[in-house]
């Protein structure tokens, strides 16, 4: 089956129009305010599969519009809209709609720069005391939020020591026009690159903050980019076409050219706002309110009638999506499972767990032997997403990531207590502050985002005992028999939906 | 007293609610299997086999259901609800209730008349499909009725034929079934039946206990050659114990559900007559298949059973409900409790152990969890339980848990359980509120939303 199915988009207003086509956006005129509204309407789309809404009109005081949750993925196939921002055929199924990607980042593009004249991004410039971030309807997403949040956008800032340029995510809340909180949770690029580079030598960081920018930056900016590689060049890469890069108005980096809101600023050093509370996308308000370091900012430039995308985190807690989790399936896995077959392991797939995005994964795998699943345990959890991470699942490589009754299955049955659940001491290891299950105190000064008191990390081996095959019933391997019995059910009158199996079982039909 | 529903009717029931698919098409015998499975694992409704090759009409997933780690709306207990005589709807907790109505109070059947016909059909020409291509004709799901002393026991049972006059049946050892004892295998029993005669031998064989009975008001009986068997029963063979030491019945990834948790024997019965009602319907379950009829009846069985007995165990009911999901083909208990005190976490847990021997893994969540919700629990257990301190092993001493498939040698081993709830010691201020739609937005905002929701253009999804 070829990937190829079309061009890429090469905005994100492109991409809504391709959603359009296919009758999957909808334009909401009627007034909808930014405060909660928007978001409470974009939770129930994402509850009920709908299309994705465009908020015509969120304020009086300002023509910009919101987007709520413009990635989320459909129920069965969370990678289906991102497949088709980046021009990949929709009816792909989860290996191939992976390998076609690992293709893709495989074969890098170099960005080109434009002119200012000739970006989208630069229709309105404000500088100065022309800089308002109120000006813009940021959400208000859950009535116990800390404050109003940009949360779907890319932050772009350089190593103060090197040449690289780090694409990341990392949310914002406003305090008044200029100024803005950051989260930056130590261990991951970015804010390392802060805490431990600009801050120790007392220097603000540039850095500059895409809001809407094309879907193959927003892809790789959650992406697991290795230290030193250009994100610009992966995200060509994605698209197969260079992106267009504009330099910035006030400081030497260079942003997406058809961002719809490009925030230009500066992370100051050893200046720290509030932070939170926020409803987070494990599914609870977890506190205490934090300091965080403060974004100052000296220009904001736009589109016409920017676009703000937003994301409701927390709705995609149990079997709803969002974009937080779509993209974790589109981008996330496919990213993780090129970086560990690139450094030698023998991965079949690694995917985010369903319910719980960024805490549990899922890794299938053809060798299984303990001293090998310890040593590739041992190398994701030191790698710099893992404070968010607490564990990993390996299954064999003929058990489907995807297929969570599969999973489940296999850590009910294979998953020996005594043997196959290891942890790398009881509290060795370091943990973000985003989560429930420590105290306040165990929390602690979260100066650098991270807790005073350590955790485990665990992974689960549900493989099965060397030699064990798959038992799953009558006929598995029959696949003649089983074409013939489909036939019979779908001429019965079964419903293709309803037909539909896991990816492990559809290959019967390819 | 309860809506005593036939498997007959049980069946209609599901084609009222759209819930049962009708294969007109010939289907050979060893492809009906094939198609039992495939239906199973397309989360497919029951399955009516209208034309094969014998008197019988299979019908596979009767009392099966969809998964539901993925599909919000889905219960995978409504067949069984629906067998009950419940509403399709039912709650999770209404039906445990219903399946564990004999362990709260014995209650008598109604005596009646047999529905099914002498007949001068053998067993092969009943029709019965193999599990697998070439294996003999099997039959899942039956209850066996025999004399002991005073009083007609059941027992499940399946197996398969091996003659025309013969068949082979897997049963609870020690179940007091003798040499040459006269019986009745009964096939297409009421769903009520196969709940009671499980309830009694699981419990029976995991504590010891004799009660409940396998008999209740939700299963009229009527006598058959002396022995009391259900009434509705859509086909009957009347026989001896044969063969004690028969041998062994190959069996499909393991045989049904129920044997994981009890020892079993293996009888030759000799067959002397088949009786049937017209157009008999039995149900047939492809062994091993995901989901399937067996799997989801012992699960919700055993978590009636295991919700009785906790609740009964300390003179309080903390316990909000129990479930064995299909969904971890029983090697995982998922348990929502008042955490009375702290450590009573550990006290539930090792209660339940003891209680069976199915699983060896306890996920334990807190009061307020929905049983009908399983995508929370499958948040909880990584978000809510600290890795290293509230993932609890025991020492490799335990009995074998008798569903996981990592050792069947028999030799003890670790049991596991994981605190999902909150710690009772916790300041009030520690506990993180949950977020929802309803605490995420006030009552203003909601009905706002719900009011304009209509005019705002949502249609259905694309997919």
């Amino acid at each position: 089956m070829t990937d190829r199915q079309g061009d890429a988009v090469d905005s994100f207003r492109d991409y809504l129009e391709r959603l359009a086509e296919r009758g999957v956006c909808n334009r909401i005129d009627q007034r909808i305010s930014w405060n909660l509204e928007a978001s409470a309407v974009t939770m129930r789309a994402n509850e009920q599969d709908s299309a994705i809404p465009v908020f015509e009109d969120v304020s009086d005081d300002s023509s910009a519009r919101l987007v709520g949750d413009p990635y989320r993925g459909a129920r069965r196939k969370p990678w289906k809209r991102i497949a088709m921002a980046l021009g990949l055929s929709e009816d792909l199924t989860t290996d191939s709609f992976y390998e076609a990607v690992i293709d893709r980042l495989r074969s890098p593009i170099s960005p080109t720069v434009v002119d200012s004249e000739a970006a989208l991004c630069k229709e309105t410039v404000h500088t100065g005391d022309d800089v308002d971030l109120l000006s813009f309807p940021w959400p208000f997403l859950h009535v116990g939020d800390g404050g109003r949040y940009s949360n779907l956008h890319t932050l772009i800032a350089d190593d103060r020591d090197t040449e690289w340029t780090d694409w990341s995510s990392h949310r914002a809340m406003f305090h008044d026009n200029t100024r803005a909180s950051v989260l930056l949770l130590a261990g991951e690029q970015t804010p390392n690159i802060y805490y431990y580079k600009y801050e120790r030598h007392d220097e603000p960081m540039p850095v500059a903050i895409t809001v809407g920018a094309e879907p193959a930056v927003e892809c790789v900016s959650m992406m697991w980019i290795p230290t030193g590689r250009s994100e610009a060049e992966f995200a060509g890469g994605l698209k197969r076409a260079p992106v267009e890069l504009v330099p910035c108005e006030t400081n030497d980096l260079r942003v997406p050219a058809t961002a719809e809101i490009v925030l230009e600023g500066r992370i100051l050093p050893n200046s720290r706002l509030d932070e939170g509370p926020y409803g987070d996308y494990f599914g609870y308000m977890h506190g205490p309110r934090r300091s965080m370091p403060v974004l100052e900012i000296d220009a904001i430039t736009h589109r016409e009638r920017p676009h703000i995308p937003f994301t409701v985190e927390w709705s995609e807690v149990g079997y709803a999506h969002n974009t937080t989790s779509s993209m974790e399936v589109a981008c996330v896995g496919p990213d993780a499972t090129l970086g560990l077959r690139a450094v030698g392991f023998d991965v079949e797939k690694l995917a985010p767990w369903p319910f719980t995005p960024r805490t549990v994964y899922v890794v299938s795998t053809d060798t299984t032997n303990p001293s090998y699943l310890h040593e590739l345990a041992n190398f994701i959890f030191t790698t710099w997403g893992m404070l968010h991470v607490d564990f990993f699942v390996f299954v064999d490589s003929d058990v489907d990531p995807f297929d969570q009754r599969a999973v489940l299955e296999a850590m009910a049955l294979y998953a020996d207590p005594d043997e196959d659940f290891h942890q790398f001491g009881a509290e060795t290891m370091p943990k973000v502050p985003l989560n429930i299950y420590q105290t306040p105190e165990e929390k602690g000064d979260v100066q650098m985002g991270t807790s005073k008191a350590k955790t485990a990390k665990t992974y689960i081996d549900a493989t099965r005992p060397e030699g064990q095959g798959q038992e799953r019933g009558f006929g598995l391997e029959d696949t003649e028999r089983r074409r013939r019995a489909r036939e019979i059910l779908e001429a019965a009158g079964l419903a293709s939906a309803a037909a539909e199996t896991a990816d492990a079982d559809r290959e019967v039909d390819e | 007293m309860t809506d005593a529903r036939s498997f007959r009717e049980g069946v209609d029931a599901l084609a009222a609610n759209d819930d049962l698919l009708d294969v007109d098409e010939r289907v050979s015998d060893e492809d009906v299997a094939a198609v039992a499975a495939e239906a199973a694992r397309s989360n497919g409704p029951a399955v009516r086999f209208t034309e094969t090759s014998g008197v019988v009409t299979p019908v596979s997933g009767a009392f099966a259901g969809p998964e539901q780690v993925t599909q919000s709306s889905e219960r995978p207990w409504k067949r069984i609800a629906t067998a009950l005589g419940l509403e399709t709807d039912a709650s999770y907790r209404r039906v445990v209730e219903r399946v564990a109505a004999p362990l709260a109070a014995a209650t008598e059947p109604a005596e009646t008349d047999l529905l099914a016909d002498p007949s001068d059909a053998d067993c092969y020409s009943l029709g019965l499909p193999p599990l697998e291509p070439g294996a003999p004709p099997a039959f899942t799901l039956g209850v066996l009725a025999f004399e002991h002393g005073d009083e007609t026991r059941w027992l499940p049972v399946r197996g398969s034929v091996r003659g025309t006059h013969r068949v082979r049946a897997v049963v609870p050892a020690d179940s007091g079934l003798t040499s040459s004892a006269e019986v009745s295998l009964c096939l297409g029993v009421p769903g009520a039946a196969v709940t009671n005669t499980l309830l009694h031998w699981l419990d029976r064989s995991q504590t010891g206990s004799i009660r409940p009975g396998t008999k209740s008001d939700a299963v009229p009986t009527a006598t058959h050659e002396g022995r009391v068997v259900p009434a509705t029963s859509e086909v009957l063979f009347s026989g001896r114990v044969a063969d004690f030491e028969a041998g062994s019945e190959p069996s499909v990834d393991g045989g049904t559900a129920w044997e994981l948790a009890m020892e079993t024997e293996v009888v030759d019965v000799s067959v002397d007559a088949v009786a049937h009602r017209e157009s008999p319907l039995v149900p047939f379950v492809p062994l091993g298949t995901p989901l399937t009829d067996d799997v989801q009846l012992v699960g919700i069985t055993e978590s009636a059973r295991l919700n009785y007995r906790v609740n009964n165990y300390w003179g309080i009911e903390p316990v909000e409900w129990i479930r064995l999901p299909a969904e971890m083909s029983l090697g995982m208990c998922v348990v929502a409790s008042e955490i009375l005190y702290a450590g009573f976490e550990w006290q539930l847990s090792n209660t339940l152990f003891a209680f069976s021997s199915l699983f060896d893994k306890i996920l334990i969540l807190d009061e307020n969890t929905s049983a009908a919700d399983l995508s929370r629990p499958l948040d909880d257990i990584w978000v809510k339980a600290h890795p290293s301190q509230d993932w609890v092993f025991s020492e490799p001493s335990a009995p074998a848990a008798t569903a996981p498939r990592y050792r069947t040698d028999g030799e003890p081993g670790s049991r596991l359980f994981i605190n999902a709830t909150w710690d009772p010691r916790w300041d009030e201020e520690y506990i993180a509120p949950r977020v929802t739609y309803e605490t995420s937005y006030p009552e203003e905002v909601r009905r706002t939303v719900a009011e304009m929701w209509s005019n705002l253009g949502f249609d259905s999804s694309d997919d």
